[in-house]
């Protein structure tokens, strides 16, 4: 928390000082908020902002707990597919080099893998494989991510689904809070992929 | 081996990228290395002089260009291999950039692997592979490897040498046992110092050694060796321990931290209070391969260490060769002056063995006695004989 009791940012300010190149002096950027907000959220926090003119200006962070450097115990459950429960998994991707890769790692664990690269042929796919996931790149050549998402859970509501992105597509991520949804943020490791299955089936 | 055989080093900070490429990629006659991050690619790179480097502009986030600095690196270091950039960015002065620094040629991703494929074998290389396999081979990140059930040091026993062969105790060797080049453990700590964390490495293997080790305790001590740069990471180092140990079900007097020659040990008020905390917690210490590098022998009086181990470099054979000889002899006046224990490393014989014994070293260690094996192997044979 960082709080101030200075002469507070207007309401009809408030909205925007987290974008680029907003000031309200005659000099500076307009930069300092962007970064620190891009800062924050890269590294998986959020940031939010209070106050009251002519009063203070308060910001409050909450970052997540950095990852110990400390081995865990060796003796750890390592994850195996029975114990995931995802057998069938459709990959809407156009970048035919990373479907791959998906495919081999996720054949390696013995899950059943059906590729598509356009997200058009998404929902055919799922009704044809009977899918267990859909795995979504967001930047798809025909259509966004998120449309074909919205044309999955209209059909099958409970279908979990993952969405993967790149540092460029943030910007189309659909709600954060949705049920059956995760979001691997590129490059992402097998045990990240293979926990994030866990959790949205 | 035939002319067309190749080494390819696939970087990529993307795990699905490299495994995609590896996958369309392999073939009969290429080995291929992937990579996921910039030190291991180097070390590689260094270590194998591949024919060929496909490398991703940005390894560690959008800021990044170490794909066009590793061009560089890969020049100065392996001249003979031939630098593909792929990249979701084809702005035209990257590109520029990239041929001017030595890259052959430029893809823009996505693409599909079979251009890639043929730009391989268009692109000849001086390079001569010396492992023309079809294999694919993987290096792990160091945070995969520390968490790793495949890191699962090997064991050496420590013997009297007062003709009764008694087991004094067991010396932990750090290994990562995987099909990586990384099992060797020379490249697991120059991957692990690249990376600055050396310490986390050591940290991770003495986890695995009290673990591992613990029925050994029982029998003799537990040498383990530790790199002088775990004593900066202050608390830390006596904290793991103490858990670790515990959890283990190991008795800390039971443990003796042989500090190698690997890295300076300076006399800082951190260093000291390590020292000072880990004796306080029933901890000994060794001064491992003393004279062959740095030597901490100015911290002789601070750490007081119980033993002193002499190199196999001395060691080996040092009954005939009046040189080592006369190091052995220095080192062992050394060991009785300070009143620490001598163990004689590398004696591969019988004769060695019988020499270090009339002059009275006291302890020893090498292949005439055993081999590295794991924990298991030695708690077998105590077994088979009883």
């Amino acid at each position: 928390m960082v709080a101030d009791t200075g002469c507070g940012i207007p309401p009809q300010t408030l909205p925007f000082i987290f974008e680029p190149w907003f000031t309200t002096r005659r000099s500076g950027t307009g930069l300092g908020l962007a970064v620190a907000q891009q800062l924050v959220v890269r590294n998986g926090g959020t940031i939010g902002v209070e106050s009251s003119v002519g009063a203070s200006t308060r910001f409050e962070i909450d970052l997540p707990e950095a990852l110990p450097v400390v081995p865990a115990p060796l003796d750890d459950e390592r994850l195996s597919p029975q114990k995931f429960g995802v057998r069938r998994v459709v990959i809407v991707a156009d970048d035919a080099v990373v479907a791959s890769g998906l495919t081999s790692i996720l054949e390696s664990e013995d899950v059943e893998v059906h590729v598509v690269s356009l997200g058009s042929e998404a929902v055919s796919a799922v009704e044809a494989f009977d899918p267990d996931v859909v795995l979504i790149d967001i930047s798809l050549p025909d259509m966004s991510g998120t449309v074909v998402h919205e044309q999955i859970a209209a059909k099958w509501p409970r279908m979990g689904v993952i969405f993967s992105t790149g540092h460029a597509d943030e910007s189309q991520l659909p709600q954060p809070g949705l049920k059956n949804v995760g979001f691997l943020r590129k490059p992402y490791s097998t045990d990240v992929l293979l926990t994030m299955l866990r959790e949205v089936v | 081996m035939t002319l067309d055989s190749q080494l390819i080093v696939l970087l990529d900070d993307d795990v699905m990228v490299t495994e995609g490429l590896a996958a369309g990629l392999e073939r009969e006659g290429r080995t291929l290395i992937t990579c996921n991050d910039v030190e291991s690619a180097e070390l590689v790179v260094e270590r194998f002089h591949p024919s060929h480097i496909v490398a991703d502009i940005r390894i560690s986030g959008p800021f990044g260009y170490e794909g066009l600095d590793f061009i560089r690196y890969a020049k100065r270091h392996a001249p003979e291999s031939r630098v593909i950039l792929i990249s979701g960015d084809a702005a035209e002065a990257l590109q520029l950039e990239a041929a001017e620094r030595g890259a052959v040629a430029f893809l823009q991703k996505p693409f599909a692997v079979q251009e890639l494929d043929a730009m391989l074998d268009l692109i000849s290389s001086s390079a001569l592979s010396a492992v023309g396999e079809n294999r694919v081979i993987r290096m792990p990140l160091l945070d995969e490897i520390l968490t790793s059930e495949s890191l699962r040091p090997f064991f050496q026993p420590v013997v009297t040498l007062d003709g009764t062969g008694r087991c004094f105790g067991y010396e932990s060797l750090a290994r990562f046992h995987s099909d990586s080049p990384l099992r060797n453990p020379e490249m697991l700590f120059q991957y692990a110092a690249r990376k600055h964390r050396v310490a986390d490495l050591e940290l991770a293997c003495m986890t695995a050694t009290l673990k591992a080790g613990a029925p050994l305790t029982e029998r003799g001590l537990l040498f383990m060796n530790i790199h002088p740069d775990a004593f900066n990471s202050g608390p830390k180092l006596p904290e793991i321990l103490v858990l670790q140990a515990k959890r283990s079900g190991v008795s800390l007097d039971r443990v003796v931290l042989e500090i190698t020659e690997q890295g300076s040990m300076r006399e800082t008020p951190i260093v000291l209070n390590t020292v000072d905390r880990l004796r306080e917690i029933g901890v000994r210490f060794a001064f491992d391969d003393v004279g062959v590098a740095y030597s901490h022998l100015t911290l002789m009086g601070k750490i007081c260490p119980s033993f002193l181990k002499i190199s196999q470099d001395f060691g080996t054979g040092f009954e005939t060769d009046s040189t080592k000889r006369k190091i052995v002899m220095n080192i062992q006046s050394l060991a009785r002056d300070f009143n620490c224990d001598l163990i004689l490393e590398g004696i591969e014989d019988a004769s060695t063995a019988q020499a270090a014994a009339d002059l009275g070293i006291p302890l020893g260690q090498g292949f005439f006695f055993s081999r590295p094996a794991d924990a298991a192997s030695f708690i077998n044979i105590e077994h088979t004989r009883n």
